[in-house]
C-alpha cells in the first residue's frame, strides 16, 4: 500500500473511532467546552500545532497533515457529513463524527496555511486570505459554539420582563428587563406588511428600536432581534455570540479571497503528483 | 415625466438589443465593440432603474418585479467583468440570455410588479446574494456540460476550460454563500445555523473545493473523477436551488418564505 493509501486508512480509522464514540456516548458534550475551557483548548491546540509544525516531529503526523490526500479525504468527509445532515434534516453539529471531521479539517487548514505562508508561494495573498479566512470563519463557529446562545422573549406592553426561553424550552432570566413601548407595522397599499418596528424600553430607561434585519447591539456580545409579533406582544430573540468577531473577520477575508480567485483564475499547475 | 413599468418594455428592448450586439461582437473577437455595446446596454437599463427609483422616491426593492430589475442588471455587470478579465467569448451571450429572461418575466408577468416582498426579504443583501448565486449557477452549469461532454467523448481536453469556469463559478458561489451568511447574522442572529438550505450550500461548495484540489494535485490523473465531480456539483446546485424544498426535512427551514 502506498503513502496515499495509508493516509486514507488513517483518516477512515479516525472517523470510525468518532462514530464509535457517538454510539457509546451519544451527543458530543458541547456545553462542557464553554468559556474558558474552549479558549484554553483552542490555545493548547494552536500551540501544540505550532510546535509540531516547527519541530517537524512526529514526522509522520506532519506528513499526514500536509498531505494533498488529506485535503481530499477531509473535504470528502465534510461533504459526506453534510449530506447525511442534508437528507435527515437534524442539526448534527453536536455529533462526534461531525466534531471530529471539523477538528481535523481545522488542523489541516492550520498546517497548510503555515506551510503556504512560510514558503512564500505564488498567489500568496489569495492563498492566505482563503485559507486563513476559512480557518477563522469555521474555527470561530466551531470553538465559539459552546458560548453561542439564543433565547426568545415575549416582550409585552403592560409589564417589563426578564423571562426568556432557550431552543430546548429551558427558562432563563436575562440580565436586563425589557418592555414593549410601541409596535408598528407599515403596510403596502394592498395591506400586506412591509416592515415591522418595535420600540423596546430597556431597564426602564434606555430605548432600542428593533426591525426585521436591523438588530440592536445590547453589548459587545449580545444582540436583540425582532422575530415576530402578536397584537399584544412581540417576540424578541436575545443572541449572545462572543466569537462573532472572529467569524466576521473570517467571512470578509474569505470574500476577499473569492474576489482574488475570480481575478487571478486558475493557479500555476504542476505535473503528476506535484502540488501547486 | 414619471417613468413607470409601462416604459420598461422600451428600455429593456433597447438594452437587450445592445447586450445581444455585444455578445455577437464578442463571438467575432471584437472585444472593444463587445464591451462598448454591453456598457451602452447597461447604461440604458440603469437609466430606467434610476428614473424608476426617482419616481418611486424609494429604492425599487419592494416587489418581486423590482428585484428582477436588479437581477438582470447585475448578471450583465458580472458577465462584463468576467469578459473584461478572462475574455470568454460565450459569457456575454450567456448573461444576455439570463438578463433577457428576467426582463421578459417583468414584461410578460405584470402581476409580479405588485407582488410585495415580506419584511424578511427587505434587505440590502437580498439582490447581491441572489444575483451572484444565479451567475455562479449559470457558469457552473456550463462546467457541468463540459464535464458531461468530456465523459461522453472520453476526452480530457474539456477539463482545462472547465477548470477556468469552476474557478469563476466557485468565486461567485463563495460570495453568494458568504453574503448570505452576513445577511443571516443580521436577520436571525447567526452566520450559519445548519439550516437545510445552508447544509446543501455547504455540500455544493465542498464538492467544488474537492474538484479544485484534485486538479491542483495533479491535472493529468483522475479525469473521470474530475468530470464526475462536475456532475455531482451540478446536482448539488439543483438541490440547493429548489430540490431542498422537496425534502420533508426542509419544511421547517428558515429559508421557506411562503
Amino acid at each position: 500500500m502506498g503513502k496515499s493509501g495509508i493516509y486514507m486508512m488513517v483518516w477512515i480509522a479516525y472517523i470510525a473511532a468518532a462514530c464509535l464514540c457517538q454510539a457509546l456516548f451519544g451527543r458530543f458534550p458541547v456545553d462542557a467546552f464553554a468559556f474558558p475551557v474552549n479558549v484554553a483548548v483552542t490555545l493548547l491546540w494552536a500551540v501544540c500545532s505550532w510546535v509540531v509544525w516547527r519541530e517537524r516531529k512526529p514526522a509522520w503526523l506532519v506528513a499526514l497533515l500536509l498531505s494533498p490526500q488529506t485535503t481530499l479525504v477531509l473535504l470528502a468527509a465534510f461533504v459526506a457529513v453534510c449530506l447525511v445532515q442534508g437528507f435527515c434534516g437534524d442539526r448534527l453539529s453536536s455529533a462526534w463524527w461531525f466534531v471530529a471531521v471539523v477538528a481535523a479539517l481545522l488542523t489541516h487548514l492550520l498546517f497548510v496555511t503555515l506551510r503556504g505562508v512560510r514558503r512564500g508561494r505564488s498567489r500568496l495573498v489569495r492563498f492566505a486570505l482563503i485559507h486563513l479566512g476559512l480557518l477563522l470563519a469555521l474555527g470561530g463557529g466551531f470553538w465559539g459554539a459552546p458560548d453561542t446562545h439564543q433565547w426568545r422573549m415575549a416582550v409585552r406592553e403592560d409589564e417589563p420582563t426578564r423571562e426568556a426561553v432557550d431552543g430546548e424550552g429551558r427558562m432563563a432570566y436575562m440580565g436586563h428587563e425589557l418592555r414593549l413601548e410601541r409596535f408598528s407595522t407599515e403596510t403596502y397599499p394592498d395591506g400586506t406588511p412591509k416592515s415591522h418596528v418595535a420600540e423596546i424600553e430597556i431597564d426602564g430607561g434606555g430605548k432600542a428600536t428593533l426591525a426585521v434585519n436591523h438588530p440592536y447591539a445590547l453589548s459587545w456580545r449580545d444582540d436583540l432581534y425582532l422575530m415576530g409579533s402578536t397584537p399584544h406582544y412581540c417576540i424578541v430573540a436575545w443572541v449572545s455570540q462572543p466569537w462573532k468577531y472572529v467569524q466576521c473577520a473570517g467571512v470578509w477575508m474569505l470574500m476577499a479571497g473569492a474576489v482574488l480567485l475570480f481575478v487571478q483564475g486558475v493557479g500555476r499547475k504542476t505535473t503528476k503528483g506535484g502540488q501547486a | 415625466m414619471m417613468v413607470t413599468w409601462d416604459d420598461f418594455v422600451w428600455f429593456a428592448a433597447a438594452a437587450v438589443a445592445l447586450w445581444a450586439a455585444g455578445a455577437v461582437a464578442a463571438f467575432r473577437r471584437r472585444g472593444g465593440w463587445a464591451m462598448a455595446a454591453t456598457v451602452a446596454g447597461i447604461c440604458v437599463y440603469a437609466a430606467f432603474v434610476a428614473a424608476f427609483w426617482a419616481g418611486l422616491q424609494s429604492p425599487p426593492l419592494r416587489t418581486a418585479g423590482e428585484t428582477r430589475l436588479w437581477y438582470a442588471l447585475f448578471v450583465v455587470v458580472a458577465g462584463l467583468a468576467t469578459y473584461v478579465r478572462w475574455r470568454y467569448r460565450w459569457i456575454l451571450l450567456f448573461t444576455t440570455v439570463m438578463a433577457a429572461v428576467f426582463a421578459a418575466m417583468n414584461i410578460l408577468k405584470p402581476e409580479i410588479h405588485d407582488q410585495t416582498l415580506m419584511p424578511a426579504l427587505q434587505s440590502a443583501w437580498f439582490v447581491p446574494h441572489v444575483t451572484v448565486y444565479m451567475f455562479s449557477y449559470g457558469v457552473l452549469g456550463c462546467a457541468f456540460l463540459l464535464g458531461v461532454a468530456g465523459m461522453v467523448a472520453r476526452s480530457t481536453d474539456y477539463l482545462d476550460t472547465a477548470d477556468s469556469m469552476v474557478y469563476v463559478g466557485t468565486a461567485f458561489l463563495t460570495l453568494g454563500m458568504l453574503s448570505g451568511a452576513l445577511w443571516a447574522k443580521e436577520a436571525w442572529g447567526d452566520y450559519w445555523s445548519w439550516d437545510p438550505k445552508e447544509t446543501w450550500a455547504a455540500v455544493t461548495w465542498g464538492i467544488y473545493l474537492i474538484y479544485i484540489h484534485l486538479r491542483l494535485r495533479s491535472r493529468d490523473s483522475h479525469p473521470r473523477l474530475a468530470a464526475l465531480l462536475l456532475v455531482a456539483g451540478f446536482a448539488g446546485l439543483q438541490m440547493c436551488w429548489y430540490g431542498v424544498g422537496l425534502l420533508p426535512s426542509a419544511q421547517d427551514s428558515l429559508h421557506v418564505y411562503s
